[in-house]
């Protein structure tokens, strides 16, 4: 993958986002439509690479959150206020439950996992058995 | 049982509840002991990576949108889209002197079923060898208690010494005849009571052997009562090749701990090429460009970094050392292959094992001619010195003559003197294996032989001679063995005790 | 007178009856003169001289004999001594061996001893490690059984507020800057 691709990638990613930097779905269909009349050489691997980029922005974009139960969800305005104080960048947060951690949560966002749920716990005690 | 309900109770108490932050992925394929992971933004090269079910993987391709790990152990419980995370640590094993006498495997977890290794420490399997400032010249002396090594390729401690030859010549059996040897002064040392007295200990690293080999190999440590200083690092031929491709490093730091402790350690690589072809197996499934043979580009440098931890350091770095023993299996007698020349160039001289002397029935088979070492005569103590200065040179005039010879008929009496001596050299030179000899003994044998006391003996029974020779010597010449012992040197009045014990035992010889 | 008258008789008578001829006397006495000097001169020196040399012969054979007797005293000796140098040297030889087989014997019991000792340790070893062994293996069944039962009453007998409190704790806890 060349130079010139990367920075023709860079500039359609700064075309896919609105003014808060945020992906939105019109825009990248517009992108996706010109790259398709376009027809420039090499249009798959540049399409793959547009993809994998926009595919890390939206996931540097949202936050994942899980609980143990229903009953905890509203804990997600609390961790809302805290993102917004460590960083300037806006997060768009989903949250659904996964049973297994019984309590506690388990917070994604991009490569990066914070937890700490009943489960990790108990998963650390068995590990210090051994 | 209520120890074990304390340890609970313990270890519940110290729970730490802190939140944890761990860099996550997802295993995209897996493939041949090698997964290729999505996400692990944070890896570090050759970092730790956790897969599920306990299973370790290290990074080793960092790519731009993927990171390639290989996998150490069971890989069969894993699947794609398995979470993985990194732990922040490189892989490191333990080391220290609890791994004496046992048998781990290429990231130190014991295989011999006698419980935990104890040690506390740990060192990184990679490390940066020792540079210019701590390193010191070789010149302190490691007998392998094989005559014909230590008196025409002497090894010293903190040297590199290539055991290279085809299948079969016998290049493990001149390995562990070293580290028995070892062991043997090592318990003879430490009865003598001597404070300046240094044990060497040893690591003997497996890499792609056959389990029965290696399981033979233990047993015969542990006959000649040697596993007490040994450790063996084990990663078979059924072992997957990343841990095959992490014995040797994982060896080296075991040594270096002695090292660095100014302690003096030996390392054997049992072998080299086998490294290399898993070495090769990883690049190849890692999609790394590969050149001659197929290896990759850095096949040099995977060997030169292992080798150049072995080292002498000097009196300010603990005086410690780490000598290296590698072992490189050739084709057909060929040294002059990729990884044969590699090794060659990286090492501080070879012992080179030849078929033809092999099947003629020259036990050890070295070959005088292509055999040496760079450090020389530095490496022997002065007594045996001045008794095999010469016998390198003597042997290699008689190989060349005795080439000659075969078309001549009469021959002066130099040449037939030259001859003579040299058959007699070459019989004396055969030494069964497991059975080294103590410096004193070979130094006498040696003194004898180049005093003509041999000369009188016919060729058929120099060998013969000799052991009974060594046996006089081990039991009634044990003043002059304890006087060389002793001083090192030969001096006049050794001299003399050893012309009338050698005379005594001539008597009786028959 | 008549006596001395008849020996001069008697004389006269004995001259006279042997026929005494004076001339033939003294010729016989020259001639007895000249063959007793012939014999003198050519037989008797000759015998002289042999039975001299005999006699120094004998001696000779007699101081001789006396010198083999002492060298053979001597030899005697000398063999004794040999003799005595041997049974020694023999006695030595036995003790040396004696010494040797004694340690020997005592070098074998030695390594017997340690070996046995060795045996007994290795077992001991053997037996802590099949304890050290079954002990791991029933604190890592124990704790894993405690864990399991943990989880599960966790996951059964947690009321909602319970849940919640814990979660609400551990997320005021979350440091972002760890």
């Amino acid at each position: 993958m060349s130079f010139k691709h990367r920075t023709l990638v860079r500039e359609l990613i700064k075309n896919s986002t609105g003014e808060r930097g945020v992906v939105e779905r019109e825009l990248v269909e517009e992108v996706l439509a010109s790259l398709r009349e376009a027809k420039v050489p090499r249009h798959g691997e540049i399409l793959r690479l547009y993809l994998v980029e926009i595919r890390k922005h939206i996931r540097s974009q949202s936050i994942e959150v899980e609980f143990g139960s229903e009953s905890e969800h509203p804990l997600v305005s609390l961790l809302e206020e805290k993102f917004k104080a460590f960083s300037a960048q806006s997060f768009e947060f989903h949250s659904s439950t996964n049973e297994d951690l019984i309590a506690g949560y388990r917070i994604r966002i991009m490569d990066d996992v914070y937890e700490d749920s009943i489960q990790t716990r108990l998963s650390r005690l068995s590990q210090s058995f051994k | 049982m209520s120890s074990i309900t304390d340890l609970i109770r313990k270890e519940i108490e110290n729970l730490s509840t802190d939140a944890t932050r761990t860099n996550v992925g997802t295993i995209t394929t897996l493939a041949d002991g090698v997964a290729r992971v999505d996400g692990l933004s944070k890896v570090m090269y050759n970092e730790m990576i956790e897969f599920p079910d306990q299973v370790l993987g290290i990074a080793l391709n960092l790519e731009e949108d993927s990171v390639g790990c290989v996998l150490l152990g069971d890989v069969s419980s894993l699947k794609e889209g398995d979470e993985v995370r990194t732990t922040g640590k490189l892989l490191s094993v333990p080391v220290g002197k609890g791994l004496l006498g046992r048998v781990v495997d290429a990231i130190g977890r014991p295989m011999d079923g006698k419980g935990s290794v104890d040690s506390s420490v740990h060192y990184p399997v990679e490390r940066i060898a020792p540079g210019i400032i701590p390193r010191k010249s070789v010149d302190q002396p490691l007998q392998t208690g094989i005559m014909a090594v230590d008196s025409m390729v002497p090894i010293g401690r903190g040297q590199r010494e290539l055991i290279i030859g085809d299948r079969s010549t016998g290049k493990t059996t001149i390995a562990i005849d070293t580290i028995i040897n070892q062991a043997k002064i090592n318990k003879q040392g430490e009865q003598g009571g001597n404070p300046d007295f240094r044990p060497v200990y040893c690591i003997y690293v497996a890499v792609g052997q056959k389990n029965a080999n290696v399981a033979r190999t233990i047993k015969t440590l542990e006959e000649s009562g040697a596993m007490e200083y040994v450790t063996i690092v084990s990663a078979p031929a059924a072992d997957n090749p990343a841990n095959q491709y992490l014995a040797p490093y994982a060896g080296c730091a075991m040594g270096e701990w002695y090292m660095e402790n100014g302690m003096d350690a030996l390392i054997v690589y049992d072998d080299l090429s086998k490294h290399a072809v898993a070495y090769r197996q990883i690049s190849l499934i890692l999609k790394r460009p590969s050149g001659r043979e197929a290896y990759p580009g850095d096949v040099f440098y995977l060997h030169s970094r292992l080798l150049e931890r072995s080292a002498r350091l000097n009196e300010h770095s603990g005086n410690g050392s780490l000598t290296a023993l590698p072992i490189i299996e050739t084709q057909m007698g060929d040294v002059s292959g990729y990884i044969p020349t590699n090794v060659i160039s990286i090492t501080d001289g070879q012992i080179f094992l030849e078929t033809d002397l092999f099947n003629k029935g020259i036990r050890p088979a070295v070959s005088v001619g292509l055999s040496v070492s760079r450090v020389g005569s530095a490496a022997q103590i002065k007594a045996y010195k001045k008794v095999a200065g010469k016998v390198k040179l003597e042997l290699a005039q008689f190989r060349e003559l005795a080439a000659f010879s075969q078309f001549e008929s009469d021959l002066d009496a130099t040449t037939k003197a030259s001859l003579d001596r040299g058959a007699r050299i070459v019989e004396l030179f055969k030494q069964t294996a497991s059975n080294p000899m103590t410096v004193e003994v070979q130094t006498a044998l040696m003194w004898a032989m180049q005093n003509d006391f041999f000369d009188s003996i016919s060729v058929d029974d120099v060998n013969r001679a000799a052991q009974s020779l060594r046996e006089y010597m081990e039991t009634q010449g044990k003043e002059a063995c304890a006087l060389i012992y002793q001083s090192g040197k030969l001096e006049d009045d050794t001299e003399q005790k050893l012309r009338s014990s050698i005379e005594d035992w001539k008597r009786t010889f028959s | 007178m008549i006596t001395l008258a008849s020996i001069g008789e008697t004389a006269q008578e004995i001259v006279e009856t042997f026929g005494v001829d004076w001339p033939m006397l003294i010729a016989q006495a020259v001639n007895f003169l000249i063959v007793a000097f012939v014999i003198w001169k050519f037989a008797f020196k000759r015998i002289l001289s042999t039975i001299k040399e005999r006699e120094k012969e004998i001696s000779d054979s007699l101081r001789n004999a006396d010198r083999i007797k002492i060298e053979l005293e001597e030899t005697e000796k000398q063999q004794k001594q040999t003799l005595e140098d041997a049974s020694v040297a023999a006695r030595k030889t036995i003790t040396s061996a004696q010494e040797q087989a004694k340690a020997l014997i005592e070098a074998q019991k030695e390594e017997a001893r340690k070996q046995a000792e060795e045996f007994i340790a290795k077992a001991k070893d053997s037996m802590e490690q099949e304890r050290q062994r079954i002990l791991s293996e029933a604190r890592e069944e124990i704790s894993s059984l405690v864990v399991l039962t943990a989880s599960k009453v966790l996951s059964k007998n947690l009321t909602e507020e319970e849940r919640l409190r814990f979660s609400s704790q551990a997320t005021e806890e979350l440091n972002l800057h760890s």
